[in-house]
Protein backbone atom coordinates (compact mmCIF):
# COMPACT_ATOMS: atom_id res chain seq x y z
CA UNK A 1 0.00 0.00 0.00
CA UNK A 2 1.26 3.59 -0.95
CA UNK A 3 1.26 4.78 2.35
CA UNK A 4 4.83 5.48 3.52
CA UNK A 5 7.99 7.40 2.36
CA UNK A 6 11.94 6.01 1.73
CA UNK A 7 12.45 4.89 5.34
CA UNK A 8 11.85 1.46 6.20
CA UNK A 9 10.77 0.79 9.97
CA UNK A 10 9.95 -2.53 12.12
CA UNK A 11 6.55 -3.63 12.19
CA UNK A 12 6.41 -2.78 15.85
CA UNK A 13 7.19 0.63 15.18
CA UNK A 14 4.92 0.81 11.94
CA UNK A 15 1.94 -0.66 13.97
CA UNK A 16 3.17 1.72 17.30
CA UNK A 17 3.49 4.90 14.69
CA UNK A 18 -0.26 3.61 13.29
CA UNK A 19 -1.82 3.57 16.65
CA UNK A 20 -0.43 6.56 17.46
CA UNK A 21 -1.84 8.14 14.77
CA UNK A 22 -5.24 6.59 15.54
CA UNK A 23 -5.05 8.12 18.57
CA UNK A 24 -4.87 11.66 16.57
CA UNK A 25 -7.76 10.42 14.46
CA UNK A 26 -10.07 10.07 17.05
CA UNK A 27 -8.68 12.93 18.92
CA UNK A 28 -9.83 14.99 16.05
CA UNK A 29 -13.11 13.09 15.74
CA UNK A 30 -14.35 14.24 19.50
CA UNK A 31 -13.59 17.76 18.53
CA UNK A 32 -15.07 18.01 15.79
CA UNK A 33 -18.36 16.61 17.67
CA UNK A 34 -17.85 17.85 21.35
CA UNK A 35 -17.90 21.34 20.71
CA UNK A 36 -21.65 20.88 19.68
CA UNK A 37 -22.45 20.08 23.18
CA UNK A 38 -24.64 23.10 24.74
CA UNK A 39 -23.09 25.47 27.32
CA UNK A 40 -25.93 24.46 29.64
CA UNK A 41 -25.02 20.43 29.31
CA UNK A 42 -22.92 18.91 32.35
CA UNK A 43 -20.43 17.35 29.54
CA UNK A 44 -19.58 20.78 27.82
CA UNK A 45 -15.84 21.10 30.32
CA UNK A 46 -14.98 18.13 27.95
CA UNK A 47 -15.01 20.29 25.05
CA UNK A 48 -13.26 23.22 26.62
CA UNK A 49 -9.65 21.93 26.27
CA UNK A 50 -9.78 21.36 22.84
CA UNK A 51 -10.71 25.12 21.79
CA UNK A 52 -7.71 26.00 21.21
CA UNK A 53 -7.36 22.83 18.36
CA UNK A 54 -10.36 23.93 17.14
CA UNK A 55 -8.95 27.22 16.36
CA UNK A 56 -5.82 26.16 15.39
CA UNK A 57 -6.91 23.80 12.90
CA UNK A 58 -10.44 26.06 11.54
CA UNK A 59 -12.66 23.37 12.47
CA UNK A 60 -14.64 25.49 14.58
CA UNK A 61 -18.15 25.00 13.04
CA UNK A 62 -21.82 25.40 14.24
CA UNK A 63 -25.31 23.85 12.27
CA UNK A 64 -27.59 26.07 13.40
CA UNK A 65 -28.67 27.25 10.13
CA UNK A 66 -32.37 27.35 9.83
CA UNK A 67 -33.23 25.61 13.20
CA UNK A 68 -36.21 27.44 12.92
CA UNK A 69 -37.76 29.60 10.10
CA UNK A 70 -37.03 33.06 8.69
CA UNK A 71 -39.09 35.89 10.34
CA UNK A 72 -38.25 38.58 7.44
CA UNK A 73 -39.65 38.82 4.01
CA UNK A 74 -37.50 41.76 2.94
CA UNK A 75 -34.58 43.49 4.78
CA UNK A 76 -32.75 46.75 3.76
CA UNK A 77 -30.92 48.99 5.51
CA UNK A 78 -29.30 52.20 5.79
CA UNK A 79 -27.49 54.99 8.21
CA UNK A 80 -29.51 57.77 9.32
CA UNK A 81 -26.92 61.31 9.59
CA UNK A 82 -28.29 63.70 11.54
CA UNK A 83 -25.54 67.00 10.65
CA UNK A 84 -24.63 69.24 13.36
CA UNK A 85 -27.22 71.93 12.04
CA UNK A 86 -30.06 69.18 12.42
CA UNK A 87 -30.55 68.44 8.29
CA UNK A 88 -31.09 64.74 8.57
CA UNK A 89 -30.33 62.84 5.45
CA UNK A 90 -29.43 59.49 4.37
CA UNK A 91 -26.90 57.17 3.22
CA UNK A 92 -25.70 54.14 1.86
CA UNK A 93 -24.28 51.36 4.69
CA UNK A 94 -21.59 49.42 2.92
CA UNK A 95 -18.53 50.80 3.03
CA UNK A 96 -16.53 51.80 1.63
CA UNK A 97 -18.26 54.70 -0.32
CA UNK A 98 -20.93 54.88 2.10
CA UNK A 99 -22.97 52.77 -0.86
CA UNK A 100 -26.54 51.53 -0.85
CA UNK A 101 -27.17 48.10 1.20
CA UNK A 102 -28.19 45.20 -1.39
CA UNK A 103 -30.73 42.99 -0.33
CA UNK A 104 -29.91 40.18 -2.28
CA UNK A 105 -26.30 39.45 -0.72
CA UNK A 106 -27.09 36.90 2.02
CA UNK A 107 -23.69 37.24 3.83
CA UNK A 108 -23.90 41.07 4.34
CA UNK A 109 -27.41 40.75 5.63
CA UNK A 110 -26.05 38.10 7.99
CA UNK A 111 -23.36 40.60 8.74
CA UNK A 112 -25.52 43.94 9.71
CA UNK A 113 -27.73 41.40 11.72
CA UNK A 114 -25.05 40.10 13.70
CA UNK A 115 -23.68 43.54 14.46
CA UNK A 116 -27.10 45.03 15.14
CA UNK A 117 -28.55 42.14 17.64
CA UNK A 118 -25.36 39.83 19.32
CA UNK A 119 -24.05 41.28 22.22
CA UNK A 120 -20.62 39.50 20.73
CA UNK A 121 -20.47 41.36 17.66
CA UNK A 122 -20.94 44.79 19.47
CA UNK A 123 -17.15 45.76 18.81
CA UNK A 124 -17.31 45.06 15.46
CA UNK A 125 -20.21 47.31 15.37
CA UNK A 126 -18.65 50.18 17.38
CA UNK A 127 -15.44 49.67 14.91
CA UNK A 128 -17.93 49.49 11.70
CA UNK A 129 -19.38 52.97 12.86
CA UNK A 130 -16.14 54.98 13.69
CA UNK A 131 -15.01 53.95 9.88
CA UNK A 132 -18.52 55.38 8.58
CA UNK A 133 -17.75 58.23 10.27
CA UNK A 134 -14.78 58.58 8.92
CA UNK A 135 -16.27 58.36 5.29
CA UNK A 136 -18.80 60.76 6.24
CA UNK A 137 -16.10 63.25 7.17
CA UNK A 138 -14.29 63.03 4.46
CA UNK A 139 -17.50 63.06 2.11
CA UNK A 140 -18.50 66.59 4.46
CA UNK A 141 -15.08 67.75 5.43
CA UNK A 142 -16.60 68.13 8.66
CA UNK A 143 -17.37 65.80 11.46
CA UNK A 144 -20.09 66.10 14.54
CA UNK A 145 -23.22 63.98 13.01
CA UNK A 146 -24.91 61.72 14.82
CA UNK A 147 -25.66 58.42 13.22
CA UNK A 148 -28.36 55.69 13.58
CA UNK A 149 -28.15 52.49 11.37
CA UNK A 150 -32.17 52.11 10.06
CA UNK A 151 -33.55 48.66 9.49
CA UNK A 152 -36.45 48.51 7.12
CA UNK A 153 -37.84 45.28 7.55
CA UNK A 154 -40.47 43.57 6.19
CA UNK A 155 -42.04 40.92 8.83
CA UNK A 156 -43.46 37.95 7.70
CA UNK A 157 -47.09 37.25 9.05
CA UNK A 158 -48.41 33.87 10.12
CA UNK A 159 -49.56 31.26 7.73
CA UNK A 160 -53.02 31.78 8.33
CA UNK A 161 -53.07 35.46 8.57
CA UNK A 162 -51.60 35.60 4.73
CA UNK A 163 -54.06 32.68 3.50
CA UNK A 164 -57.21 35.08 4.49
CA UNK A 165 -55.87 38.66 3.22
CA UNK A 166 -52.91 37.76 0.58
CA UNK A 167 -50.55 40.00 2.83
CA UNK A 168 -47.37 38.14 3.17
CA UNK A 169 -45.51 41.05 5.29
CA UNK A 170 -45.56 44.39 7.79
CA UNK A 171 -43.72 46.87 7.48
CA UNK A 172 -41.21 48.10 10.35
CA UNK A 173 -38.32 50.34 10.74
CA UNK A 174 -36.06 49.13 13.67
CA UNK A 175 -33.37 52.45 14.55
CA UNK A 176 -30.24 51.58 16.72
CA UNK A 177 -28.84 53.40 19.20
CA UNK A 178 -27.25 57.10 18.29
CA UNK A 179 -23.93 56.88 17.50
CA UNK A 180 -22.01 60.33 17.68
CA UNK A 181 -19.06 61.05 14.88
CA UNK A 182 -16.51 62.61 16.98
CA UNK A 183 -15.52 66.01 15.61
CA UNK B 1 -10.27 -4.14 19.43
CA UNK B 2 -7.30 -2.54 18.72
CA UNK B 3 -6.95 -4.28 15.32
CA UNK B 4 -10.61 -2.93 13.81
CA UNK B 5 -9.32 0.48 14.83
CA UNK B 6 -6.20 0.15 13.23
CA UNK B 7 -8.29 -1.18 9.64
CA UNK B 8 -11.40 1.25 10.30
CA UNK B 9 -8.27 4.29 9.66
CA UNK B 10 -5.25 2.70 7.65
CA UNK B 11 -7.18 -0.19 5.62
CA UNK B 12 -7.47 0.01 1.88
CA UNK B 13 -8.93 2.84 -0.28
CA UNK B 14 -9.00 3.22 -3.46
CA UNK B 15 -6.61 6.62 -4.06
CA UNK B 16 -9.47 7.35 -7.09
CA UNK B 17 -11.63 8.44 -3.91
CA UNK B 18 -9.13 11.00 -2.58
CA UNK B 19 -8.62 12.37 -6.18
CA UNK B 20 -12.59 13.01 -6.50
CA UNK B 21 -12.66 14.69 -2.68
CA UNK B 22 -10.02 16.38 -3.91
CA UNK B 23 -11.25 17.54 -7.31
CA UNK B 24 -14.69 18.46 -6.36
CA UNK B 25 -13.43 20.40 -3.00
CA UNK B 26 -11.34 22.23 -5.57
CA UNK B 27 -13.95 23.21 -7.33
CA UNK B 28 -16.68 23.89 -5.01
CA UNK B 29 -14.20 25.81 -2.54
CA UNK B 30 -13.33 28.14 -6.12
CA UNK B 31 -17.09 28.81 -6.36
CA UNK B 32 -16.99 30.14 -3.00
CA UNK B 33 -14.23 32.46 -3.97
CA UNK B 34 -15.82 33.63 -7.15
CA UNK B 35 -18.83 34.36 -4.66
CA UNK B 36 -16.97 36.19 -2.71
CA UNK B 37 -15.23 38.18 -5.25
CA UNK B 38 -17.28 41.66 -5.84
CA UNK B 39 -16.90 41.75 -1.90
CA UNK B 40 -13.70 41.21 -1.29
CA UNK B 41 -12.84 44.99 -0.39
CA UNK B 42 -16.44 44.91 1.65
CA UNK B 43 -15.20 41.94 3.82
CA UNK B 44 -10.91 41.92 3.75
CA UNK B 45 -9.64 45.18 3.11
CA UNK B 46 -8.90 47.88 6.01
CA UNK B 47 -11.03 50.25 4.09
CA UNK B 48 -14.26 47.62 4.45
CA UNK B 49 -17.13 46.49 6.63
CA UNK B 50 -15.00 44.14 9.21
CA UNK B 51 -12.97 46.80 10.80
CA UNK B 52 -9.88 44.77 12.13
CA UNK B 53 -10.00 46.57 15.72
CA UNK B 54 -13.49 45.08 16.03
CA UNK B 55 -11.95 41.28 15.14
CA UNK B 56 -9.31 42.25 17.57
CA UNK B 57 -11.47 42.94 20.64
CA UNK B 58 -14.03 39.88 19.73
CA UNK B 59 -11.29 37.60 19.10
CA UNK B 60 -8.80 38.14 22.22
CA UNK B 61 -7.85 34.92 23.32
CA UNK B 62 -8.30 33.04 20.33
CA UNK B 63 -6.03 31.50 18.32
CA UNK B 64 -6.88 32.69 15.04
CA UNK B 65 -4.64 33.90 12.24
CA UNK B 66 -4.95 35.57 8.96
CA UNK B 67 -2.74 36.78 6.22
CA UNK B 68 -5.57 39.33 6.14
CA UNK B 69 -4.11 40.72 8.92
CA UNK B 70 -0.89 41.47 7.30
CA UNK B 71 -2.03 41.80 3.72
CA UNK B 72 -5.23 45.06 4.54
CA UNK B 73 -4.89 47.39 0.98
CA UNK B 74 -7.46 47.07 -1.60
CA UNK B 75 -4.93 45.87 -4.29
CA UNK B 76 -3.19 43.17 -1.68
CA UNK B 77 -6.77 41.65 -0.92
CA UNK B 78 -7.51 41.73 -4.28
CA UNK B 79 -4.02 40.07 -4.77
CA UNK B 80 -4.53 37.40 -2.44
CA UNK B 81 -7.38 36.30 -3.64
CA UNK B 82 -6.17 35.63 -7.47
CA UNK B 83 -3.47 33.95 -5.69
CA UNK B 84 -5.83 31.58 -3.43
CA UNK B 85 -7.81 30.78 -7.26
CA UNK B 86 -4.52 30.07 -8.27
CA UNK B 87 -3.86 27.68 -5.72
CA UNK B 88 -7.52 25.99 -6.25
CA UNK B 89 -7.11 25.53 -9.62
CA UNK B 90 -4.01 23.90 -8.96
CA UNK B 91 -5.71 21.60 -5.80
CA UNK B 92 -7.99 20.68 -8.58
CA UNK B 93 -6.13 19.31 -11.64
CA UNK B 94 -3.11 18.41 -8.94
CA UNK B 95 -0.47 20.25 -10.01
CA UNK B 96 2.18 20.88 -7.41
CA UNK B 97 -0.88 18.91 -5.04
CA UNK B 98 1.05 19.43 -1.69
CA UNK B 99 1.55 22.96 -1.84
CA UNK B 100 -2.00 23.78 -3.17
CA UNK B 101 -3.22 22.03 -0.38
CA UNK B 102 -1.32 24.04 1.70
CA UNK B 103 -2.27 27.24 0.24
CA UNK B 104 -5.85 26.16 0.41
CA UNK B 105 -5.90 25.69 3.69
CA UNK B 106 -4.31 28.92 4.63
CA UNK B 107 -7.05 31.01 2.49
CA UNK B 108 -10.07 29.02 4.49
CA UNK B 109 -8.56 29.85 7.31
CA UNK B 110 -7.20 33.61 6.52
CA UNK B 111 -10.32 34.62 5.14
CA UNK B 112 -12.88 33.15 7.64
CA UNK B 113 -10.65 34.60 10.71
CA UNK B 114 -10.44 37.85 8.77
CA UNK B 115 -14.09 37.76 7.71
CA UNK B 116 -15.89 35.91 11.14
CA UNK B 117 -19.36 38.29 10.88
CA UNK B 118 -19.78 37.43 7.43
CA UNK B 119 -19.93 33.39 7.89
CA UNK B 120 -21.86 30.89 7.03
CA UNK B 121 -22.14 27.04 7.37
CA UNK B 122 -20.52 26.13 4.44
CA UNK B 123 -17.41 27.97 5.56
CA UNK B 124 -16.95 25.67 8.35
CA UNK B 125 -17.51 22.50 6.25
CA UNK B 126 -15.04 23.91 3.34
CA UNK B 127 -12.64 25.35 6.41
CA UNK B 128 -12.73 21.55 7.89
CA UNK B 129 -12.51 19.93 4.56
CA UNK B 130 -9.56 22.25 3.48
CA UNK B 131 -7.57 20.50 6.64
CA UNK B 132 -8.66 17.24 5.86
CA UNK B 133 -7.50 17.63 2.59
CA UNK B 134 -4.35 18.76 3.46
CA UNK B 135 -3.29 15.88 5.60
CA UNK B 136 -4.71 13.09 3.49
CA UNK B 137 -3.62 11.23 1.08
CA UNK B 138 -4.01 13.55 -2.67
CA UNK B 139 -5.21 11.00 -5.46
CA UNK B 140 -2.11 10.88 -7.37
CA UNK B 141 -3.49 8.72 -9.65
CA UNK B 142 -6.36 11.64 -11.34
CA UNK B 143 -3.42 14.31 -11.38
CA UNK B 144 -1.09 16.76 -14.19
CA UNK B 145 1.28 15.39 -10.93
CA UNK B 146 0.56 12.14 -12.48
CA UNK B 147 0.47 12.52 -16.03
CA UNK B 148 3.94 14.82 -15.55
CA UNK B 149 6.11 12.34 -13.58
CA UNK B 150 4.07 8.76 -13.14
CA UNK B 151 5.26 6.70 -9.97
CA UNK B 152 4.04 2.97 -9.85
CA UNK B 153 2.43 3.19 -6.51
CA UNK B 154 -0.03 6.02 -7.74
CA UNK B 155 -2.46 3.68 -8.30
CA UNK B 156 -2.03 1.65 -5.16
CA UNK B 157 -4.35 1.11 -2.62
CA UNK B 158 -3.66 4.39 -0.02
CA UNK B 159 -5.05 3.88 3.57
CA UNK B 160 -8.88 5.23 4.38
CA UNK B 161 -7.89 7.65 7.71
CA UNK B 162 -8.80 10.68 5.32
CA UNK B 163 -11.87 9.35 4.52
CA UNK B 164 -12.64 8.20 7.60
CA UNK B 165 -12.14 11.86 8.74
CA UNK B 166 -14.55 13.26 5.75
CA UNK B 167 -17.23 11.11 6.41
CA UNK B 168 -17.04 11.72 10.52
CA UNK B 169 -17.68 15.45 9.27
CA UNK B 170 -20.76 14.94 7.20
CA UNK B 171 -22.12 12.61 10.10
CA UNK B 172 -21.33 15.28 12.85
CA UNK B 173 -22.89 18.04 10.46
CA UNK B 174 -26.42 16.07 9.69
CA UNK B 175 -26.33 14.80 13.06
CA UNK B 176 -26.39 18.64 14.79
CA UNK B 177 -28.31 20.01 12.12
CA UNK B 178 -30.97 17.38 12.82
CA UNK B 179 -30.81 17.57 16.69
CA UNK B 180 -30.99 21.30 17.05
CA UNK B 181 -34.35 21.24 14.14
CA UNK B 182 -36.27 18.63 15.64
CA UNK B 183 -37.23 20.06 18.80
CA UNK B 184 -38.33 23.42 16.86
CA UNK B 185 -42.39 24.10 16.40
CA UNK B 186 -42.19 25.01 13.14
CA UNK B 187 -39.78 21.97 12.17
CA UNK B 188 -42.66 19.61 13.95
CA UNK B 189 -45.39 21.31 12.42
CA UNK B 190 -44.30 20.68 8.46
CA UNK B 191 -44.87 24.79 8.12
CA UNK B 192 -41.03 25.26 7.74
CA UNK B 193 -40.62 25.18 3.82
CA UNK B 194 -44.02 27.51 3.83
CA UNK B 195 -42.24 30.44 5.45
CA UNK B 196 -39.09 29.83 3.81
CA UNK B 197 -40.66 30.08 0.79
CA UNK B 198 -41.75 33.60 1.49
CA UNK B 199 -38.46 34.55 2.97
CA UNK B 200 -35.73 37.10 1.93
CA UNK B 201 -33.58 33.85 1.76
CA UNK B 202 -36.20 32.24 -1.02
CA UNK B 203 -35.51 33.21 -4.65
CA UNK B 204 -39.72 33.64 -5.28
CA UNK B 205 -40.65 34.99 -1.81
CA UNK B 206 -43.74 36.72 -3.66
CA UNK B 207 -45.23 32.68 -4.67
CA UNK B 208 -47.68 31.62 -2.22
CA UNK B 209 -47.96 28.26 -3.44
CA UNK B 210 -46.72 26.58 -0.51
CA UNK B 211 -48.74 28.47 1.71
CA UNK B 212 -51.77 28.32 0.15
CA UNK B 213 -51.22 24.33 -0.57
CA UNK B 214 -50.01 24.02 3.21
CA UNK B 215 -49.60 20.08 3.00
CA UNK B 216 -47.32 20.44 0.56
CA UNK B 217 -45.01 22.27 2.57
CA UNK B 218 -45.53 19.76 5.60
CA UNK B 219 -44.39 16.69 3.03
CA UNK B 220 -41.13 18.59 2.18
CA UNK B 221 -40.42 19.61 5.67
CA UNK B 222 -40.38 15.95 7.35
CA UNK B 223 -38.89 14.73 4.09
CA UNK B 224 -36.02 17.26 4.72
CA UNK B 225 -35.74 16.46 8.12
CA UNK B 226 -36.10 12.37 7.67
CA UNK B 227 -33.54 12.91 4.89
CA UNK B 228 -31.02 14.81 7.15
CA UNK B 229 -31.37 11.90 9.62
CA UNK B 230 -30.80 9.58 7.67
CA UNK B 231 -28.02 10.27 5.20
CA UNK B 232 -25.09 9.17 6.55
CA UNK B 233 -26.29 5.67 7.98
CA UNK B 234 -27.68 4.93 4.26
CA UNK B 235 -24.65 6.42 2.72
CA UNK B 236 -22.42 3.95 5.02
CA UNK B 237 -23.97 1.28 3.35
CA UNK B 238 -23.03 -0.07 0.11
CA UNK B 239 -26.86 -1.81 -0.41
CA UNK B 240 -28.48 1.94 0.58
CA UNK B 241 -25.75 4.71 -0.92
CA UNK B 242 -27.81 5.13 -3.85
CA UNK B 243 -30.49 6.64 -1.85
CA UNK B 244 -28.39 8.77 0.43
CA UNK B 245 -26.55 10.15 -2.67
CA UNK B 246 -30.24 10.32 -3.89
CA UNK B 247 -30.97 12.21 -0.83
CA UNK B 248 -28.67 13.80 -0.50
CA UNK B 249 -28.08 15.66 -3.82
CA UNK B 250 -32.18 15.99 -3.92
CA UNK B 251 -32.25 18.07 -0.89
CA UNK B 252 -29.57 20.38 -1.96
CA UNK B 253 -30.96 20.91 -5.13
CA UNK B 254 -33.75 21.35 -3.56
CA UNK B 255 -32.36 24.07 -1.43
CA UNK B 256 -30.01 25.47 -4.37
CA UNK B 257 -32.77 25.65 -6.96
CA UNK B 258 -35.52 27.78 -4.54
CA UNK B 259 -32.75 29.61 -2.25
CA UNK B 260 -30.34 31.81 -2.46
CA UNK B 261 -28.23 29.55 -1.01
CA UNK B 262 -26.41 28.15 -3.96
CA UNK B 263 -23.29 28.14 -3.06
CA UNK B 264 -23.94 25.90 0.17
CA UNK B 265 -25.70 23.12 -1.88
CA UNK B 266 -22.71 23.07 -4.18
CA UNK B 267 -20.55 23.54 -1.01
CA UNK B 268 -22.15 19.85 0.44
CA UNK B 269 -21.06 17.21 -2.75
CA UNK B 270 -17.36 17.14 -1.81
CA UNK B 271 -17.82 14.69 1.45
CA UNK B 272 -20.23 12.49 -0.44
CA UNK B 273 -17.40 11.78 -2.45
CA UNK B 274 -15.77 10.39 0.93
CA UNK B 275 -17.97 7.34 0.95
CA UNK B 276 -17.56 6.24 -2.90
CA UNK B 277 -15.70 2.82 -2.82
CA UNK B 278 -13.76 1.19 -6.04
CA UNK B 279 -17.00 -0.34 -7.00
CA UNK B 280 -18.88 2.85 -6.97
CA UNK B 281 -16.14 4.75 -8.85
CA UNK B 282 -15.94 2.16 -11.58
CA UNK B 283 -19.72 2.15 -11.84
CA UNK B 284 -19.43 6.03 -12.13
CA UNK B 285 -16.53 5.60 -14.88
CA UNK B 286 -18.76 3.00 -16.71
CA UNK B 287 -21.93 5.82 -16.64
CA UNK B 288 -19.92 8.16 -18.58
CA UNK B 289 -19.30 5.36 -21.24
CA UNK B 290 -23.02 4.89 -21.45
CA UNK B 291 -24.17 5.09 -25.22
CA UNK B 292 -27.93 4.30 -25.37
CA UNK B 293 -30.62 3.54 -23.10
CA UNK B 294 -29.52 -0.21 -23.40
CA UNK B 295 -26.50 0.60 -21.58
CA UNK B 296 -27.67 2.76 -18.86
CA UNK B 297 -30.14 0.31 -17.86
CA UNK B 298 -27.88 -2.50 -17.84
CA UNK B 299 -25.34 0.14 -15.85
CA UNK B 300 -27.81 1.43 -13.20
CA UNK B 301 -28.61 -2.36 -12.12
CA UNK B 302 -25.42 -3.62 -10.88
CA UNK B 303 -25.43 -0.76 -8.56
CA UNK B 304 -28.39 -1.57 -6.58
CA UNK B 305 -27.50 -5.28 -5.70
CA UNK B 306 -23.96 -5.39 -5.47
CA UNK B 307 -23.98 -5.49 -1.45
CA UNK B 308 -20.29 -3.99 -0.36
CA UNK B 309 -19.48 -2.63 3.12
CA UNK B 310 -17.82 0.98 2.63
CA UNK B 311 -14.14 1.36 2.31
Amino acid sequence: MADGGGVTLSPRWRTGLKGAACALFLGHMFATCAQAIPETSALRPVAVPLRHYDELTGLWQTWDMFTTIPYFHGYALDLVVTEPDGRIETAGALLPGLRTFDAHVVRTETLFMRYLYDPEYAPYLHAYVAKACGELHARTGHGGQKLIVRESIQRMRWLNQIREDGVVANPEEHASQVFECGG
Amino acid sequence: MKRRILDFFWGPADPRAYALVRIVFATTALINLVDLWPHRIEYFASTGMVPLDGLRQANAGKLFGSVFYLVTSETGVTLLLVGAALALVALGVGLGTRVAAVLAFVWHLSYCHRAFPVLHGWDALLRSLSLLVLVSPSGRVWSVDHLLRPRPEDAGDVPAYGLRLVQWQLFTLYFMTAWLKTPDAFWRSGQVLAYFSISQYSRTPNSLFLVRHEWISAVGTYLSLAAEASIPWLLWSKRTRWLGMAAGFGLHLMIGTTARLGVFSICMATPYMAFLDRGDIDWLIGLGRVRSLRDLRDRLTPFAETPRVSG
